[in-house]
């Protein structure tokens, strides 16, 4: 196998995600697309992505490939990746990989490719009451903030904002309107809140590098999922079970 | 710390009671103060006697610090042990007893820098303090003894102090054959601290090793205050068995482990998740720290990541993964500590890792849940208005759901 992909800064971003929900995952490669389904060890969120080969700069896959790999180690790898860095992932031993990381000097690794048990994961099609498209960077800096005062997150849509709350003694509210520019898009099936944890968002918001507009969908008392679909068709998914009460 | 008001001891005279307490502390104190000083020979400037082996390295004046090789005087050979023996203690030593022996014990100390460690080697006073028995020592003591007892919430109190211008070990120190290779190894003291730990040696002599500097690289050893020394041996144990238990299968069901003592209550509860650790404390209004009714809590997650670090939590997750690993389970866990007035004195961490490591051999039951189990253990709070449900570590765990539960929707 062999694929070279333009960015190794998005890598970065989705090892470093990874990093904090597993130990250990398992990314495939079939012929049409790169794809890795992981559910965090306490069973709390689930992402998973998807990458066609249109995606990468040069794509070589005759037959499935599965890489499995210690997610602190791969960071540790991806770390040196700069902005407008190549990564180039090549094996001709199912034992191991080449990675190199291409920029002004080439940093070559080889990283052993270890035998990861595939969890069972059922095909996941929720319905969601409320579809919201916001800005990335508005997102990050909203989850951030309200981390730092509060264990929670409250998701409250109407037709034209998307406001979000700390819960507990310290209040913050942070809202997204149309008239703003915060908020792209937002349809919603009826008024609903819904809470999750502040912890585990704040955990995966350098995931909002991959794409200008994060998706927000959710329902009430549902799981709320995020999605971050970018530019070359490779997509990010990503959903919290809620907190009750 | 609660204070009794003065006026009351001066109506009291130790006679009343009216501090509520069963004997009077100023009168204990002063009795086994009085008898550790009638066997120190001021006149001579001598102090005989076997530590139990005792040490504390204190912390103020870091990197100078000061090294109290505690002396029970004239007790010579086993009966020293008595003093300062955690595990022995256990169960039958009442917290008068505990204060009592530690009164009795004289706190010889003197200065040193913190890379003097070899200078201690040389004169085995480091050895004393991990011997497998009491040693014996002759030490020469100048100016008046101290009757003040320091007490702590991390180290064991500290009996009358006498500064000590020379400390002569005169019976050989037994050092345990792991302890004394590892002395004469070139070892990173993280590593050493494992070896031993898994070795069997117990905490308290690891805790007095890496306290001493007898643990570590040989050209980086440095004494290391018994505070932290305690803290980081809890904690360097811990994070090991912590990488062990998180790979395990999950416990299959809720239970309920209960134990007690000095006045301080413990229910924890063992969950089937993967690892994730509550920690709360109920403090009730006449107990030590607390003039009112105080909660506090704290959670660390898988990886090992909590938010303040807390001697007394260290202590008890310690406990907790040790049970985790022999019975080859990783679970949740959540631990609730009581602190009734009955705890008037502190005396040190050891008590919070014994009772807990106790507390896995005592269970109350199985639960279906953890709601369940936690009504269980609300119902026996020894204080009805603590809501546990309403403590936020606690809430936090019990309103997370879990994605998987909504796969089938």
């Amino acid at each position: 196998m062999r694929v070279v992909y333009d960015n190794a800064m998005d890598f970065k971003a989705i090892i470093e995600a990874l990093a904090k929900m597993v130990d250990e995952a398992s990314l495939t490669f079939n012929s049409d697309a790169m794809e890795l389904t992981a559910i965090d060890r306490a069973h709390i969120s689930l992402i998973k992505l998807r990458f066609p080969k249109e995606a990468f700069k040069e794509y070589d896959i005759t037959e499935e490939f599965r890489l499995g790999f210690n997610t602190q180690y791969m960071l540790k790898v991806l770390r040196s990746a700069k902005k407008k860095e190549q990564l180039e992932m090549e094996s001709q031993d199912p034992s191991q990989i080449n990675l190199k990381i291409i920029g002004s000097m080439v940093r070559d690794f080889v990283v052993r490719n270890i035998e990861i048990s595939a969890s069972e994961i059922p095909e996941i099609n929720f319905q969601f009451d409320v579809k919201a498209k916001v800005v990335s960077s508005g997102f990050k800096r909203a989850i951030n903030e309200i981390y730092t005062v509060s264990d929670s997150v409250q998701f409250n849509a109407t037709e034209s904002s998307l406001l979000l709350k700390s819960a507990g003694e310290s209040e913050i509210e942070v809202e997204f309107t149309k008239d703003m520019g915060g908020l792209q898009e937002i349809s919603i099936e009826k008024p609903v809140s819904s809470t999750y944890s502040a912890e585990y968002l704040n955990d995966v918001l350098v995931l909002t590098k991959l794409s200008g507009f994060t998706k927000i969908l959710y329902s009430e008392q549902k799981p709320l999922q995020l999605e971050f679909n970018m530019d070359n068709g490779g997509s990010v998914v990503y959903l919290l079970a809620p907190q009750a009460g | 710390m609660r204070r009794i008001p003065a006026e009351l001891c001066v109506r009291c005279k130790g006679a009343k009671f009216l501090c509520g307490l069963t004997s009077c502390p100023i009168l204990e104190r002063f009795r086994a103060v009085t008898n550790a000083a009638s066997k120190v020979r001021l006149d001579v400037g001598l102090l005989q006697g076997s530590t139990p082996p005792s040490v504390i390295v204190g912390e103020k004046g870091y990197p100078k610090v000061s090294l109290s090789f505690n002396v029970a005087p004239e007790v010579v050979g086993e009966q020293a042990r008595l003093y300062e023996d955690p595990a022995g203690w256990w169960g039958r030593a009442s917290l008068h007893d505990i204060i009592n022996y530690r009164s009795s014990l004289v706190s010889n100390f003197s200065m040193y820098r913190i890379n003097d460690v070899w200078k201690l080697y040389e004169r085995e006073i480091s050895l004393a303090t991990i011997s497998e028995r009491p040693v014996l020592s002759e030490s020469k003591v100048t100016g008046k003894l101290e009757t003040k007892l320091k007490f702590d919430g991390i180290v064991m109190p500290r009996g009358p102090t006498i500064k000590a211008d020379d400390i002569r070990v005169t019976e050989n120190p037994k050092v345990p054959k792991i302890l004394d290779r590892l002395i004469n190894d070139d070892v990173k003291a993280n590593d050493a601290v494992l070896t031993l730990y898994r070795g069997g040696e117990d905490v308290y002599r690891v805790v007095s090793a890496l306290s001493t500097g007898l643990l570590g690289t040989l050209k980086n050893r440095k004494l290391v205050p018994t505070r932290w020394a305690i803290t980081a041996v809890d904690s360097i144990v811990g994070d090991s068995l912590l990488k062990e238990v998180r790979d395990l299968p999950w416990v299959s069901e809720t239970s309920v482990f209960f134990q007690g003592y000095l006045g301080n209550y413990f229910h924890i509860i063992i969950y089937p998740s993967s690892f994730f650790s509550t920690w709360v404390e109920i403090w009730y209004p006449t107990s030590l720290w607390a003039g009112e009714l105080t909660i506090t809590d704290l959670s660390e997650d898988y990886w090992g990541k909590y938010g303040t670090l807390d001697g007394g939590y260290m202590a008890a997750r310690l406990a907790a993964l040790e049970y985790l690993t022999k019975i080859r389970r990783s679970a949740g866990v959540m631990i609730i500590r009581e602190v009734t007035g009955e705890y008037f004195a502190p005396v040190g961490n050891w008590h919070i890792r014994e009772t807990v490591r106790r507390a896995f051999n005592n269970r109350l039951g199985s639960f279906q849940g953890l709601g369940e189990a936690l009504d269980l253990v609300q119902g026996r709070l020894k204080d009805g208005r603590v809501k546990l449900r309403e403590i936020r570590a606690i809430k936090r765990v019990l309103n997370q759901t879990r994605i998987d539960s909504f796969f089938d929707s």
